[in-house]
């Protein structure tokens, strides 16, 4: 953000704005410092890594597929 | 014995997850409200069939539709001091309504400290300790130590702040301002363009000891009305609320105590700015033109998801004093369809100012009204899809 120094759109909820003040000042990014700033809702960050987690597993999941073995033909029976 | 309209209380909490109540205290989370209106809305379709007569069945009744209205009377936060995150229930109101809540716990700089070189009277560079960062205080009130003798007076809002700290004001100056500056702390509600739906609220409200239990409840009209109290007669600044979502339970509950916060300040002895000029009227109405939407969903019990902000189209009605083509000319200004600062402000100390502002907005043509003892004018002015383009601050 050093090189294109304009603050970023307000986020949603309750931010702190001495602390993007004082990123703003140190040329830190500001985007980043809005975020930190920002208040997130204990029960929302719990809803968020929860659903995170989920979606780790999810993706672990799919990415090792269990081995399933396929039942032997019957010999002489058809598949329709 | 009937239930007694004045023993009507309303508390709320913001709602993290959708679909997910939250119980508002009551003792902690109820605020004074008036006006109130709850109205359940029965959503019937007609049955078709025929009967073999000429008598039809009666309606299929689908469902409720639940909207709540009431105005909040405009005071800054109690307590003398910028308060924590969320803390303000009004302000959780304005956040549902995609405001940000912009705290300024501490002043910038912590002393007040000289303004840069060459100011004007509309326009100030901040000294070193600003950053110089574009837009960063846009909507901020800013105190000059010159432009006035009294805390309030020394109070100018931020119309606009470049990269070279150059910080234009919305109101023009009698003077070049001289001195210290200093952005004193406060609480600002700043309206956010991002693309996210803010977090509904929970909500329960109280009918003399009968309580309904209120989620998913999205601001689905919100105007903030600065009326001016003159000499005649008064009447007092509010923003009227009008909410909608679902009944989530009902339950007897005893009403409880509201907790009496003190006068409220009036729209007067303060500034009434439009495009730079000192304007004289009788009220400002900031409508964000807010609209909801519920999708439609079977895997809900009432079929559909909850509500939605899916519009917002931010209009200022202001009834002004008629001038004359040289001091204030309207018409020229609706001509022209530049962008204008919209800027009230009025109360007296630290914790008891209202300041509410429009950075950017544009006339549309206005008509002057002759039937009274003065010549007015009613009109509209229209506002842009701009980041922060409405401000409501509270400064201590």
């Amino acid at each position: 953000m050093a090189d294109t120094p304009s603050a970023p759109p307000l986020p949603d909820g309750s931010v702190d704005f001495n602390a993007i003040h004082a990123a703003a000042r140190q040329n830190h990014d500001l985007d980043k410092a809005v975020a930190e700033a920002t208040f997130v809702h204990p029960d929302k960050l719990a809803a968020e890594k929860s659903a995170a987690k989920a979606a780790a597993e999810e993706a672990k999941a799919e990415r090792e597929p269990t081995t399933e073995t396929k039942p032997a033909t019957k010999a002489g029976s058809k598949e329709s | 014995m009937g239930l007694k309209a004045n023993k009507t209380a309303l508390a709320l909490a913001q709602q993290p997850i959708i679909d997910t109540f939250v119980q508002p205290s009551a003792s902690t989370e109820v605020m004074p409200v008036s006006n109130v209106n709850l109205n359940i809305q029965g959503v019937t379709v007609q049955n078709e069939e025929y009967t073999g007569s000429i008598h039809r069945n009666g309606d299929e009744v689908i469902g409720k539709n639940v909207t709540l209205s009431f105005n909040v009377y405009l005071r800054p936060p109690a307590g003398g001091a910028v308060p924590g995150a969320n803390a303000f229930l009004p302000g959780r109101i304005l956040q549902a309504a995609k405001f940000t809540e912009n705290r300024v716990s501490t002043a910038i700089p912590a002393a007040p400290e000289a303004i840069g070189a060459n100011p004007t009277t509309s326009a100030v560079t901040l000294g070193t300790a600003a950053a110089a960062t574009a837009n960063l205080y846009k909507g901020l009130l800013v105190s000059l130590a010159s432009i006035g003798g009294t805390y309030a007076q020394r109070l100018t809002a931020i119309r606009s702040y470049t990269a070279g700290k150059l910080a234009t004001l919305m109101e023009t100056l009698g003077a070049a301002p001289t001195g210290n500056y200093q952005i004193v702390p406060q609480l600002a509600y700043q309206r956010s363009i991002s693309e996210t739906d803010p977090d509904p609220l929970s909500q329960s409200i109280w009918l003399d000891g009968l309580r309904f239990d209120l989620v998913n409840m999205r601001v689905s009209g919100l105007r903030i009305n600065l009326p001016v109290s003159t000499r005649q007669q008064g009447a007092l600044p509010m923003l009227e609320v009008t909410m909608t979502g679902t009944i989530q339970a009902t339950a007897d509950e005893a009403t409880p105590a509201i907790p009496a916060l003190g006068a409220v300040p009036k729209f007067r002895d303060g500034d009434l700015w439009i495009a730079g000029k000192a304007v004289g009227g009788s009220s400002l109405i900031i409508d964000l033109g807010l609209r909801t939407a519920a999708p439609p969903n079977p895997n809900k019990p009432d079929g559909s998801d909850a509500e939605e902000l899916v519009e917002s189209r931010t209009t200022i009605t202001a009834d002004l004093q008629k001038y004359r083509k040289a001091q204030f000319d309207t018409m020229a200004l609706a001509d022209a369809q530049a962008q204008h600062a919209v800027w009230a402000q009025y109360g007296y100390g630290p914790g008891a100012v209202v300041s509410v502002n429009v950075p950017d907005a544009r006339f549309n043509y206005r008509s002057p009204n002759i039937g009274q003892d003065h010549v007015t004018e009613a009109g509209d002015l229209f506002v842009d899809a701009f980041d922060r383009n409405v401000s409501i601050v509270f400064p201590f």
